[in-house]
C-alpha cells in the first residue's frame, strides 16, 4: 500500500516535471537580424507554422533555420528532394545539425509528428500532402512541444494553418549580363501578413543572398546612407567602387550603386 | 540452447582465457555473392576493404583507392561496402558452430571467436576441436556461395583458425599468411609467438582505443616488435603512455587486455521489452532496440562501467529462444550495439530456421562491463541531449519509412553541384557536431571549373531537358574552344512551353574524367535569366540542354 502511494507521488511530480512552466524568451527561436523584423515577436514563435511563397521561396525559408541550427537546435528538411547543401552553409547555417528526408510518401504526418518536439524547425516541401483531418491535432501537438514548421509554398488542402506567410513579391538578380558577368546577388521584397499579432503587414526589402551569400537588409541602409552621407562623397564613392567589393558589411554608396543598376 | 546470462566467474592470475579465432576469409566478397574466380573488391568511402581471391592474383590489395585497384584489374567489379547484409549471412556460418559451443561470439561479420578450454576437453584437444570448426565453417560457406561452386574449389576461402592464449593472440594465429590453415599456439608460448610480430599488429583488433598515434610513437622510440614491449617495465609504460600503454604491454605479453574482473554484471543491466503485436520486420525491432540500448547506456554511465560484450535474445511467439552473443573490440555506444541488434534480427529472418513466428520479446543484456576509461562530454559543442533526441526522432521515421528514407548532408568532391552536395544515410553515422560534413580530402580539395557563390538553392536530382534557341530558332552549341555558337534567347521546355531569356552569362566548361568511358563527363554550363526574373543553371552535354538547378 505504501508502494502504490509512492508510486502515485512520484507520478504526480512527473507530471509537474513534463509540463514545465516556460520563459517568455523561450517562446521564441532566434532567427537572423535581418528577418526579425518580418516577424511579429522578432523571432520564430515556438509552435507556430510559417509559409512561404513566391519567387526565392526554398532560398528564405532555409535562412530562416540560419539560427536555429547555429544555436544548437535541429532543423528538418521534409520533402525537399532538391534542397541545395551548398546555399545552406552559405547562408551560414550548420548543416551538421540538418537533416533531410526526402520522400515522405504518404506519411508525411506521421513523419512530421515523429520529429515535433526532437526538431526545433521543420521545413516542409511543396509537394508534400498531409493527411486530411490529422493537421489540426499535429499542430496543437507542435504548439504543445514548441516545434515550428516552415512551409515552402504551401497548396491550400494538403498543408497546415498558417500563423504568418511570407511573401517574396519581387526578386531580381544582379551580376548577369547579355554573355558576361556572373550571378551575384538578389534582391527581394518580402511582405509578411498572418493571424493575430501578425495583421498588420510587414515589408522588408532584403539581399538574399547578398554578394558574399549571406542575407543581408538593402533599405534601411539607404536611407541611412540618404540621410548621412553628403552629396559629393556619394558621387565619388560611386566611381571608385566597383560591384566586385560589396559585401554585408560594405560601404553605404556600394549598396546604393548596385540599387540604381537595379530599378 | 543455453545462454550464459551472468559472465563466469574466473579466477584472478597472470594468464589469459584459451580462446579459438575463426575466420571466414574474403566473407564481404562471399557475401556479395561474387564467384571465387571473379576478381572483385569491397570498397567502403572510396578504399579497398575486401578483395576476392581473384583479384588478389591481379594485384588488387585491400586499403588502395578504388581508381587505383580499377587501374589494376579493368574488369573488377565493385562492390559497395554494406555492413548489414555481411552480418546477415554470417548468422547462418556462426549457427553452424553451435554444435561444437554455445559461447560463440562475433567479433565482426566474418570474425568469430569461442573459449576453447571446455569444448577441447570433450572433442580431444584444441587441433581437433579447431578442425572439426573449421569444417563446419566450410560447410556453411558453401552453403551461402550456393552449391554451384563450393569452397573446397578455392582453398583461399577455407576457414582460418586460430588458438592462443587470449583473443588478440589467437587473432593474429589466425590471419598467419600460411598454408595451414589451424594454427595452434601451445599454452604458454603465446608472449613467445607474438614478440616476432611488428608493432604495428597492434592496431588489429586490440583493445586500444586510437592505437594509430601509440603504434606511431611506439614506432619512433624504436620499438619495432611486440616482443621490444613485452620486456618493458609495465610501471614505466603506464606513467609514460597512460592506459593504453598498459594495454599494449598486457596483449604483448600474451595476457587479456584486462585482468580478469571477477564481479558479476548488475544484474539491473539486463533490459527487454515486450513487443505487441509480434514484431514480424527487422525495422519494427530495430527501433525499439534503439531505445534498448539507449537505457543500457544510461545505466552504464551511471555506474561508471562500459560494455565489451552484449548477448542479443529474442523471443517467439511460439516460444522460440534465440540468442546470439556479439563483442566489440573497444565499447558499444548505443548506435553501434543497436546496428548489431538490427544485423542480427536481419539474420534471423533471413537464415534457413527462421523463426517460426513474430518476436514478442527482444532482451539484451550486457555481458561483459569493463569500467569506463571515460568519454568526457564536452563543456562547450560536443554530444550533446538535443543531438540524442534528434536522432531518437530520426530513428523513429527510420521505423516509418525504412532504414535508408532518412539521410544527414554530406559534402563529397566534383564540380557540379549534384556531385559535390551528397546525402548520406544517417545508419551508423554518429550525428552531432563532431560529425564530419565534408569527405576528408576531397570535399575541401580545389575543384576547378565549380561554380562560386551564391548556389543554387534548388539542385535537380535528375536534370530537366529543354531546348535552348537563339533569336533565329536555332539550337545553341558550344564548340571545342568552348564558345556559344550564338547569343541564347529562348528556352523551350518539354511540354512546349517557351521563355524568354533576358541575361545569361558563362559559358564555363566542363572536361573530367576523360580517361573513364562510363563517367567521364564534357559539358559547358550557363546561368540564365528568364523573363520571370527567375535564375537557372542550365548545361548542355552532348548536344543536350538541360536545367541542372534553380536558383530559387
Amino acid at each position: 500500500m505504501a508502494g502504490a502511494t509512492r508510486d502515485l507521488e512520484s507520478l504526480r511530480r512527473l507530471a509537474n516535471l513534463s509540463s514545465p512552466v516556460t520563459m517568455a524568451r523561450e517562446h521564441t527561436m532566434p532567427v537572423l537580424d535581418e528577418l526579425s523584423e518580418l516577424l511579429p515577436e522578432g523571432g520564430l514563435r515556438r509552435g507556430s507554422t510559417l509559409a512561404v511563397d513566391g519567387p526565392g521561396a526554398t532560398t528564405l525559408a532555409v535562412s530562416l533555420g540560419v539560427q536555429v541550427s547555429t544555436s544548437g537546435a535541429w532543423v528538418a528538411a521534409v520533402g525537399v528532394p532538391d534542397l541545395g547543401l551548398s546555399v545552406v552553409t552559405e547562408l551560414g547555417a550548420c548543416l551538421e545539425r540538418w537533416a533531410l528526408i526526402d520522400d515522405p510518401g504518404d506519411q508525411a504526418s506521421e513523419v512530421v509528428s515523429a520529429l515535433v518536439g526532437s526538431f526545433d524547425l521543420v521545413l516542409i516541401g511543396p509537394r508534400v500532402r498531409m493527411r486530411q483531418g490529422h493537421t489540426r491535432k499535429l499542430s496543437a501537438r507542435m504548439r504543445e512541444r514548441g516545434t515550428s514548421v516552415v512551409q515552402i509554398r504551401p497548396t491550400s488542402h494538403s498543408s497546415l494553418a498558417t500563423d504568418l506567410t511570407l511573401t517574396i513579391e519581387a526578386s531580381r538578380w544582379i551580376g548577369v549580363e547579355q554573355g558576361h558577368g556572373r550571378l551575384q546577388a538578389r534582391r527581394i521584397e518580402v511582405s509578411a501578413q498572418g493571424r493575430g499579432a501578425a495583421a498588420r503587414p510587414r515589408h522588408s526589402v532584403l539581399w538574399l543572398p547578398g554578394p558574399d551569400g549571406r542575407i543581408a537588409v538593402v533599405e534601411r541602409r539607404l536611407h541611412t546612407v540618404a540621410r548621412q552621407v553628403p552629396r559629393w562623397q556619394r558621387s565619388t564613392d560611386l566611381e571608385s567602387t566597383g560591384l566586385k567589393g560589396v559585401s554585408a558589411e560594405s560601404s553605404d554608396a556600394a549598396v546604393v550603386e548596385i540599387a540604381q543598376r537595379v530599378s | 540452447m543455453t545462454v550464459p546470462t551472468q559472465t563466469q566467474t574466473t579466477p584472478v592470475q597472470q594468464t589469459s582465457v584459451r580462446t579459438a579465432v575463426l575466420i571466414a576469409p574474403h566473407w564481404s566478397v562471399v557475401a556479395a555473392g561474387v564467384p571465387a574466380d571473379e576478381p572483385a573488391a569491397v570498397v567502403f568511402a572510396n578504399r579497398v576493404v575486401e578483395i576476392s581471391p581473384a583479384a588478389a592474383t591481379h594485384g588488387v590489395e585491400i586499403g588502395m583507392r578504388r581508381r587505383e585497384s580499377q587501374g589494376r584489374c579493368p574488369s573488377l567489379e565493385v562492390i559497395e561496402h554494406d555492413a548489414a547484409r555481411d552480418a546477415r549471412k554470417f548468422e547462418s556460418v556462426v549457427a553452424a558452430l553451435e554444435s561444437l559451443t554455445p559461447r560463440v561470439e562475433i567479433l565482426r561479420p566474418g570474425r568469430c571467436s569461442f573459449p576453447t578450454l571446455g569444448p577441447s576437453r570433450y572433442f580431444g584437444g584444441d587441433a581437433a576441436l579447431s578442425y572439426k570448426a573449421a569444417a563446419l565453417i566450410d560447410e556453411a560457406v558453401a552453403r551461402v556461395i550456393g552449391s554451384a561452386a563450393s569452397a573446397d574449389d578455392d582453398a583461399s576461402l577455407l576457414a582460418r583458425v586460430g588458438v592462443a592464449d587470449g583473443l588478440f593472440g589467437a587473432g593474429l594465429a589466425a590471419a598467419l599468411p600460411r598454408e595451414r590453415r589451424v594454427t595452434i599456439i601451445p599454452p604458454g608460448e603465446t608472449r613467445a609467438f607474438l614478440a616476432g610480430f611488428p608493432i604495428s599488429a597492434l592496431g588489429q583488433g586490440s583493445a586500444i582505443p586510437d592505437p594509430d598515434d601509440l603504434i606511431d610513437l611506439l614506432w619512433r622510440l624504436g620499438i619495432a616488435r611486440l616482443g621490444d614491449l613485452a620486456e618493458l617495465p609495465a610501471d614505466d609504460l603506464l606513467a609514460r603512455f597512460g592506459l593504453p600503454g598498459v594495454i599494449a604491454h598486457r596483449l604483448a605479453c600474451g595476457l587479456d587486455e584486462r585482468p580478469p574482473d571477477t564481479r558479476r554484471v548488475p544484474p539491473d543491466l539486463v533490459v527487454e521489452v515486450d513487443l505487441e503485436p509480434p514484431a514480424d520486420r527487422v525495422d519494427t525491432v530495430a527501433f525499439v532496440a534503439k531505445t534498448l540500448a539507449d537505457q543500457i547506456d544510461g545505466r552504464l554511465a551511471r555506474d561508471g562501467l562500459a560494455c565489451t560484450r552484449v548477448i542479443i535474445e529474442a523471443e517467439t511467439e511460439s516460444g522460440q529462444v534465440l540468442s546470439r552473443a556479439w563483442r566489440h573490440e573497444n565499447r558499444f555506444t548505443p548506435a553501434s550495439m543497436t546496428d548489431r541488434v538490427r544485423w542480427q534480427l536481419d539474420g534471423w529472418f533471413h537464415s534457413p530456421q527462421r523463426p517460426t513466428g513474430g518476436v514478442n520479446l527482444l532482451r539484451l543484456i550486457p555481458d561483459e562491463v569493463v569500467p569506463d576509461e571515460g568519454r568526457q562530454l564536452g563543456f562547450w559543442g560536443g554530444q550533446t541531449q538535443g543531438d540524442e533526441r534528434a536522432a531518437r526522432a530520426l530513428a523513429r521515421v527510420q521505423g516509418i519509412l525504412g532504414a535508408d528514407a532518412v539521410t544527414v548532408p554530406e559534402l563529397r568532391g566534383g564540380r557540379r553541384p549534384l556531385d559535390h552536395e551528397g546525402r548520406a544515410s544517417i545508419t551508423g553515422v554518429a550525428l552531432g557536431p563532431d560529425r564530419t560534413l565534408a569527405l576528408p580530402g576531397v570535399a575541401e580539395a580545389p575543384w576547378p571549373g565549380r561554380l562560386p557563390a551564391p548556389s543554387p538553392a534548388k539542385v535537380l536530382p535528375d536534370p530537366v531537358p529543354v531546348r535552348v534557341t537563339a533569336s533565329d530558332g536555332a539550337v545553341v552549341s558550344v564548340d571545342g574552344r568552348g564558345d556559344l555558337s550564338a547569343s541564347p534567347s529562348d528556352l523551350t521546355l518539354k511540354s512546349g512551353k517557351t521563355e524568354h531569356i533576358r541575361a545569361w552569362a558563362g559559358p564555363w566548361p566542363i572536361d573530367e574524367r576523360w580517361w573513364d568511358e562510363v563517367r567521364s563527363r564534357r559539358q559547358a554550363r550557363i546561368q540564365v535569366i528568364l523573363d520571370d526574373h527567375s535564375a537557372h543553371l542550365l548545361a548542355v552535354e552532348n548536344g543536350a540542354w538541360h536545367i541542372e538547378a534553380t536558383y530559387d
